[in-house]
C-alpha cells in the first residue's frame, strides 16, 4: 500500500485529501498501481494513452507576471513522450480549469467527462529574475492527489528547462520510463540548394530552440554526441576533405578529431570504452576503426575489400552494428570488438544502412532498409529475431537515432516534401515532425542529461 | 610545427625552408579571413628531392618499372597525424587549372566498377597528366538520391579509389592524385534532381597547378617537362567559390 501523502512534500490544497485519499486506496483495488510499489500507471504501452491534461498554471503573486508558458511546455513535452495523449480540445481544458478556481475545488466529473485520467496543476512566483513552480497531479478516477513537487532555482530564462525537468520528473513517476524532455538532438541543416553549404544544429527534444554550432558555407556531415554529452563530434569539408572535427559546446572550443587522406566520416561514440568508432578509408577502401577523441590509436576493426561503414555501438562497448556491401548490396552486420568476427544481422529487402543500437531497455537496433523501392525504418532484436517495420508510406526515412531511454527514434523523412528530421515511438510507430523550414538531415539524439 | 624530418643536403634544407616561408605567406594571406577556432597541426609539405640521375632506361610498362621509393610518401605514411594535401588546399599558392577541364568518369547506378568507356576515358587524362607534370587532380567520387546519404560518401569514395588505382597502374605518381568523395553533395545539377539521376553516379575530375617546387618525380624521367598548356590565370578566389559543373 502506498502512503501517498509521504512520497510529497507539499500539504494538498482544501480539505485533507490525504485521508480521504488513504481510505480510496483502502477501499478501491488500483489495478495498476497493485503491480508495482512506486508506480502509479503503466501508460503508453502499445497503443493505449491515458490523456493527460496540463492546463495552465496560476500564479500565485498578484500583481505579478500571471502567465507562463510551463502548461504548454509540459503538455507538449507530455505527448511527445508516447505514454500520454492530449485532451481534445485545448479549450475546454482552460474553461474547466477557470471552473475550478471560482469554484475553489477540482470537479473531477468535469474532467471525467473531458476523458482526462491525469490532470496536472501547477501554480508559479516569480520574484525578481526567478521563478518557482509547484506541480501537483491528480488521478481523476480515483479522485486522489497522486504526488507533488516544488521546483526552485530557475530564473525566468530558463522557463523551457525547468518544464523540461518537471516533464521528466512527471513522466517518470506516472510510467515508470526515463523522459528526455531536456535532451537535444543534433541534426545536419541544408543552407541552400546545392548541397554546398550545411551546418550542423542543436536542437532541444521538442523541437524548439535550434543553434548552429558550424558557420555557413562549409559542408558538413554526420554529426554525432560525444564524451558525456558535452562535446560533439562531426565530418567538415572546411580543409577541403571530409575531417572529423570535435568541438565543446561549452567552452565553444574546437579541435581536429581525425584528418586522414579520404573519409573521416560517421563518428559514433562509446562512454563505456571511450572510443570513438568511425568510417576511414586511409588505407584503400572503407572501413570500421576506433580511435581515442584526440584522435589516437587508431584500432582497425575490419578488413575486406567491401565498403564497411556507418558503425554504431552497443551499450556496453564490445559490438558494434555497421554496414557492409560484402554480399554486393548494404546490409547490417554485427560484430564482436574484440575477435572481429561478423554476422549478418539483416536480410528484409535488398539494402539496409544506418543502423543505431538501442542505449537503454529493450537489446534492439534500429535501421533502414529499402523495401518496394522505398527505405522505412526497421527494428530488430540484435540477436537477429523479430525484424519489424515502423514506418510506411511512399517516401524515404532513414538514419535513425535513439533518444537515451530506447523508446523514441529521431529519422529523416521525405514525407513532407522535403528532408525534415521526425520523431517515432518505436513501440506504437507514431510519427511527429521535429524540424519544418530548410531541408534537414542526419540527426544524433543526445545522451540522458542528469 | 612540422619540420622536415629528413638528413639531406643543404640545397634541400633551403628548398624546405622556401616553402616554409612561402606557406606560411600564403596561409596568413588567404587564411586569414577564415580564421577557425580549430587549429589543426601544420602540415608543412616539402617537395621530394628532385632526381640528380635519370633512370638509365625508361621502364616499358608500371609492372616492369622498379618501385621508387617516395620520401614524400613515406613520411606521410609514417606520420599518421598527416594526410597528403589536397591542391584545393593550395589556395593562391597553386591554383585552380581553368584552361582545360577533365570530362567525367562515369559509372553504372550501384556498381564502382570501370566499364571501357571509363578507363578509355582515364587513359586519355593519363596521357595528358604525364605530359603536364606541372598539374595535380583531386577526383571527386558521387553518386545520386537513391542511396542513403552515409552510404552515398562511402561509395563516391570507391568511385574514386577506383578511377585512381587505375591511373597509378598508368604509371601516374600517387601523389598527383587526391581521392576524394562528397557523395549525394556539392554536384549542383543533381542536387535538387529527381531521385534516379544517372548522370551523378560519377567521380569528377579537377586539376590544379602546382606551386613551383611541387614538381612530382616523372614517370619517364628522360622527357623534358613540357609546359602546360594553359596560361595561369590570376589568383582565384578560394575553393568554394568555384563553380564545380
Amino acid at each position: 500500500m502506498i502512503n501517498r501523502c509521504s512520497l510529497s512534500p507539499l500539504r494538498p490544497l482544501g480539505r485533507s485529501l490525504c485521508l480521504l485519499a488513504l481510505a480510496l486506496v483502502l477501499a478501491l483495488t488500483h489495478t495498476a498501481a497493485a503491480q508495482e510499489s512506486d508506480l502509479i500507471v503503466r501508460a503508453g504501452e502499445g497503443t493505449s494513452k491515458f490523456v493527460i491534461a496540463v492546463p495552465a498554471f496560476a500564479s500565485t503573486a498578484p500583481g505579478g507576471l500571471t502567465e507562463t508558458a510551463l502548461g504548454d511546455i509540459i503538455a507538449n513535452d507530455l505527448r511527445l513522450s508516447g505514454h500520454f495523449a492530449e485532451p481534445r480540445n485545448k479549450m475546454f481544458v482552460n474553461e474547466t480549469e477557470q471552473q475550478d478556481r471560482a469554484a475553489g475545488q477540482i470537479q473531477f466529473e468535469k474532467w471525467r467527462s473531458l476523458d482526462v485520467s491525469y490532470l496536472v496543476k501547477g501554480t508559479f512566483t516569480v520574484s525578481g529574475d526567478e521563478i518557482k513552480a509547484e506541480v501537483r497531479t491528480y488521478d481523476t478516477i480515483s479522485r486522489d492527489y497522486v504526488f507533488g513537487r516544488s521546483y526552485e532555482g530557475f530564473k525566468t530564462n530558463e522557463v523551457r528547462q525547468m518544464a523540461h525537468r518537471i516533464s521528466n520528473e512527471l513522466i517518470e513517476r506516472l510510467t515508470g520510463f526515463p523522459g528526455v524532455a531536456n535532451t537535444e538532438i543534433l541534426y545536419v541543416l541544408q543552407n541552400d540548394r546545392y548541397g554546398k553549404s550545411k551546418q550542423v544544429m542543436r536542437v532541444d527534444a521538442d523541437g524548439f530552440n535550434p543553434r548552429a554550432i558550424t558557420p555557413q558555407g562549409e559542408l558538413t556531415a554526420t554529426p554525432a554526441w560525444g564524451s558525456n554529452g558535452t562535446e560533439v563530434y562531426y565530418t567538415t569539408y572546411r580543409d577541403y576533405n571530409p575531417d572529423l572535427a570535435g568541438y565543446m559546446l561549452q567552452r565553444k572550443h574546437s579541435w581536429w578529431v581525425s584528418r586522414k587522406t579520404g573519409l573521416n566520416i560517421s563518428p559514433d561514440w562509446n562512454e563505456k570504452v571511450q572510443r570513438i568508432a568511425l568510417t576511414l578509408t586511409k588505407d584503400g577502401n572503407s572501413e570500421i576503426y576506433t580511435i581515442t577523441r584526440e584522435g589516437k590509436e587508431a584500432t582497425r576493426l575490419t578488413v575486406n575489400p567491401a565498403i564497411d561503414s556507418s558503425p554504431s555501438w552497443s551499450p556496453d562497448g564490445s559490438q558494434i552494428a555497421f554496414t557492409s556491401d560484402r554480399t554486393g548490396a548494404p546490409q547490417i552486420y554485427v560484430m564482436d570488438v574484440k575477435s572481429k568476427g561478423a554476422r549478418r544481422l539483416t536480410y528484409e529487402g535488398n539494402y539496409a544502412d544506418g543502423a543505431a543500437w538501442s542505449p537503454a531497455g529493450a537489446d534492439r537496433i534500429a535501421y533502414a532498409a529499402r523495401v518496394g523501392g522505398k527505405f522505412q525504418i526497421f527494428v530488430i532484436n540484435a540477436d537477429g529475431t523479430g525484424a519489424r517495420q515502423l514506418t510506411s508510406g511512399s517516401h524515404d526515412n532513414e538514419d535513425p537515432t535513439w533518444a537515451p531511454n530506447g523508446r523514441v527514434l529521431a529519422f529523416t523523412s521525405t514525407r513532407t516534401g522535403k528532408k525534415q528530421i521526425h520523431l517515432l515511438h518505436a513501440d506504437s510507430g507514431e510519427v511527429w515532425p521535429l524540424t519544418t523550414g530548410e531541408a534537414a538531415h542526419s540527426p544524433s539524439w543526445s545522451p540522458a542529461y542528469p | 610545427m612540422t619540420q622536415c624530418a629528413l638528413s639531406r643536403p643543404l640545397a634541400v634544407s633551403m628548398w624546405c625552408g622556401a616553402m616554409l616561408s612561402l606557406a606560411l605567406l600564403c596561409a596568413c594571406s588567404i587564411r586569414g579571413g577564415r580564421r577557425q577556432t580549430a587549429t589543426p597541426p601544420q602540415t608543412i609539405l616539402c617537395p621530394p628531392p628532385t632526381s640528380t640521375t635519370a633512370p638509365s632506361t625508361a621502364p616499358a610498362s608500371p609492372a616492369e618499372r622498379p618501385a621508387q621509393p617516395n620520401p614524400y610518401l613515406q613520411l606521410l605514411q609514417g606520420d599518421e597525424n598527416l594526410r597528403q594535401g589536397n591542391p584545393e588546399e593550395w589556395g593562391e599558392a597553386g591554383s585552380r587549372l581553368v584552361g582545360r577541364t577533365f570530362d567525367p568518369v562515369y559509372f553504372d547506378e550501384g556498381s564502382i566498377d570501370l566499364d571501357a568507356v571509363a578507363k578509355r576515358r582515364l587513359n586519355e587524362h593519363a596521357a595528358w597528366l604525364s605530359q603536364n607534370q606541372r598539374v595535380w587532380i583531386t577526383l571527386v567520387g558521387h553518386t545520386d538520391a537513391q542511396s542513403t546519404l552515409e552510404y552515398g560518401y562511402n561509395i563516391g569514395m570507391a568511385r574514386a579509389l577506383a578511377a585512381r588505382n587505375f591511373l597509378i597502374g598508368q604509371g601516374l605518381d600517387p601523389l598527383r592524385i587526391y581521392p576524394s568523395s562528397t557523395g549525394q553533395d556539392m554536384l549542383a545539377f543533381a542536387f535538387e534532381a529527381h531521385e534516379n539521376e544517372p548522370q551523378a553516379h560519377q567521380v569528377e575530375v579537377l586539376g590544379f597547378i602546382a606551386p613551383p617546387g611541387y614538381d612530382a618525380p616523372r614517370a619517364n624521367a628522360s622527357t623534358p617537362d613540357p609546359a602546360p598548356e594553359t596560361e595561369e590565370p590570376s589568383a582565384t578566389p578560394s575553393g568554394s567559390d568555384i563553380p564545380r559543373l
